[in-house]
């Protein structure tokens, strides 16, 4: 598994992410599964509560697939891929410290994908140095993010 | 669409429709002949306990003395902590459409600015510390919060035009509840109000007013829409402000209170947290000093909203410019992240899953 890191980040190759659900996903055999990338986690700031969708709902790419609370502001978890949530990992949901510990091995929600053609709007392997950087500096333009 | 700010005043309204109403603009904001956002300027009837999106209704407050006091409960769809509003805290929210909305915390900053800058007007120089309050030279007097309702945005905020002071501690539970039951002044040197800075209310209704209508650059029409706002809230009301499903969700995890000591530059130090799961929501300092310190302060302000994993949590001490000279930063880490994994398991396993219920997948 090839790992980058972009100024402290670290991102991996074999992995796809969606910039503006801040999430990475994994994919195997037609489902993905999804979590919180290192920067979308700053970004949200600390979550003290997620509630995600139950598995056999439909979920739509770029809409609520559940809702988090982080910081006083409660809003959407964005589904970064459309299909059915096969599952949910109770066991992360039920210990937000985890997924701060370890982002990559707290997988959120593993979702049936319904069109894997939207793979191709996501992000992965040599593209992702140059992406990730332009992420971080559109974030640090709107004074999210300490430079 | 109707490129204007809708200006809403109410006084003395009931809970559930406090909080319907201020959803209801989120949900309107923008939308068809509508007006492009609303201001609403409010207060509650006396009084009414307010807990977070996510809180443990029991957890939270005293409900024998709140039914005691005639004190309403109701449930935000903000997140945060409890709070108490009546007749002295001043509601301002403040809805738009979700376009050009990033992120939360860019949200939260700009929003606040608005109620800082009407302050500053005033001549109260005011700011936002942590993520969600605004203070006066240390003091707090107002906190926001900040959710999403279908395509709008709802920011809030509650103002202190006064407080009282005992009322707050006998309802709600909370760390500084802890402290001030050993006397002292702990809540005066916490928080302010309206009344001891000498502002206006009305004044400061007036700026906020003007505040908000110059950052969106928007003309002020007071009580556009109205009437559809209310539709819209009745149905908010009926459907889950005022039912016991919404009242006494369950949050996502139960409620800690976590007590360590430990040695610092300010001799021994107690630091009484509230926890929510695997977060400190709130935490304040005690010990053997006179005064609430610049430091004392910096500390608990650092701990609000942190995660209980040692590494993480000594990473966002140490980088916090005075916590490391007040205390080692590992130690505080350590402690609190002792305590929590004492209290977890005294608390025994915990139901994984069955309180997650997605009702608001239409987000």
């Amino acid at each position: 598994m090839k790992r980058l890191n972009v100024e402290g980040y670290e991102l991996r190759g074999d992995l796809y992410y969606d910039a503006k659900a801040d999430m990475w996903l994994s994919v195997e055999d037609g489902v993905a599964k999804v979590g919180y990338d290192p920067l979308g986690l700053e970004i949200n700031g600390t979550l003290a509560a997620l509630v995600l969708a139950e598995p056999g709902r439909e979920v739509t790419r770029g809409q609520a697939a559940g809702s988090l609370e982080a910081e006083k502001f409660v809003g959407p978890v964005t589904a970064p891929v459309s299909g059915v949530v096969e599952a949910v990992n109770e066991e992360a949901v039920a210990n937000l410290a985890r997924i701060y510990a370890d982002p990559y091995g707290s997988w959120l929600l593993a979702i049936r994908m319904s069109d894997p053609g939207e793979l191709g709007e996501l992000v992965t392997g040599d593209a992702l140095n140059e992406s990730f950087a332009r992420r971080l500096a559109a974030y640090r333009a709107q004074g999210v993010l300490a430079r | 669409m109707s490129r204007v700010l809708a200006l809403h005043r109410d006084s003395g309204v009931e809970a559930a429709w406090g909080l319907a109403f201020d959803e209801a603009m989120a949900q309107l904001a923008g939308l068809a002949e509508l007006p492009l956002a609303h201001l609403r300027l409010y207060d509650y009837a006396d009084h009414a306990v307010l807990v977070g999106r996510y809180q443990r209704l029991e957890d939270e407050v005293d409900l024998a003395m709140a039914l005691a006091l005639g004190v309403s409960v109701n449930r935000r769809p903000t997140g945060g902590g409890a709070i108490l509003m009546g007749r002295d805290q001043l509601g301002v929210a403040l809805a738009l459409p979700v376009t050009g909305f990033e992120t939360p915390r860019e949200g939260m900053s700009r929003f606040a600015r608005g109620v800082i800058e009407a302050l500053g007007a005033l001549g109260v120089r005011a700011e936002l510390r942590g993520k969600n309050d605004i203070e006066v030279e240390g003091r707090k007097i107002a906190g926001v919060g900040f959710c999403r309702s279908g395509e709008g945005l709802l920011f809030h905020a509650s103002i202190l035009a006064d407080l009282d002071a005992d009322l707050l501690l006998s309802l709600l539970r909370i760390p500084l509840a802890k402290i001030a039951a050993h006397g002292g002044r702990a809540v005066e040197e916490r928080i302010t109000t309206l009344s001891a800075l000498g502002v206006g209310r009305e004044a400061l209704e007036e700026a906020l007013v003007a505040s908000f209508s110059e950052q969106l650059g928007l003309e002020t029409a007071l009580g556009e829409g109205h009437e559809c706002v209310e539709s819209r809230a009745a149905v908010l009301a009926g459907e889950r402000y005022a039912t016991e499903s919404w009242l006494f969700a369950q949050g996502a995890a139960a409620a800690g209170e976590l007590s360590v000591e430990l040695r610092s530059s300010l001799g021994t130090l107690r630091i009484i947290a509230a926890s929510q799961g695997d977060i400190i929501k709130s935490a304040v300092v005690a010990g053997d000093f006179n005064e609430v310190t610049r430091e004392i302060r910096v500390l608990e302000e650092a701990l609000r909203w942190t995660v209980l994993e040692p590494g993480a949590l000594e990473r966002h001490l140490a980088s916090t410019p005075g916590v490391a000279e007040l205390a080692d930063p590992a130690g505080i880490a350590a402690e609190l992240c002792a305590a929590h994994a004492s209290h977890a398991e005294a608390a025994g396993p915990r139901r994984i899953g069955s309180c997650y219920i997605p009702e608001e997948i239409t987000l």
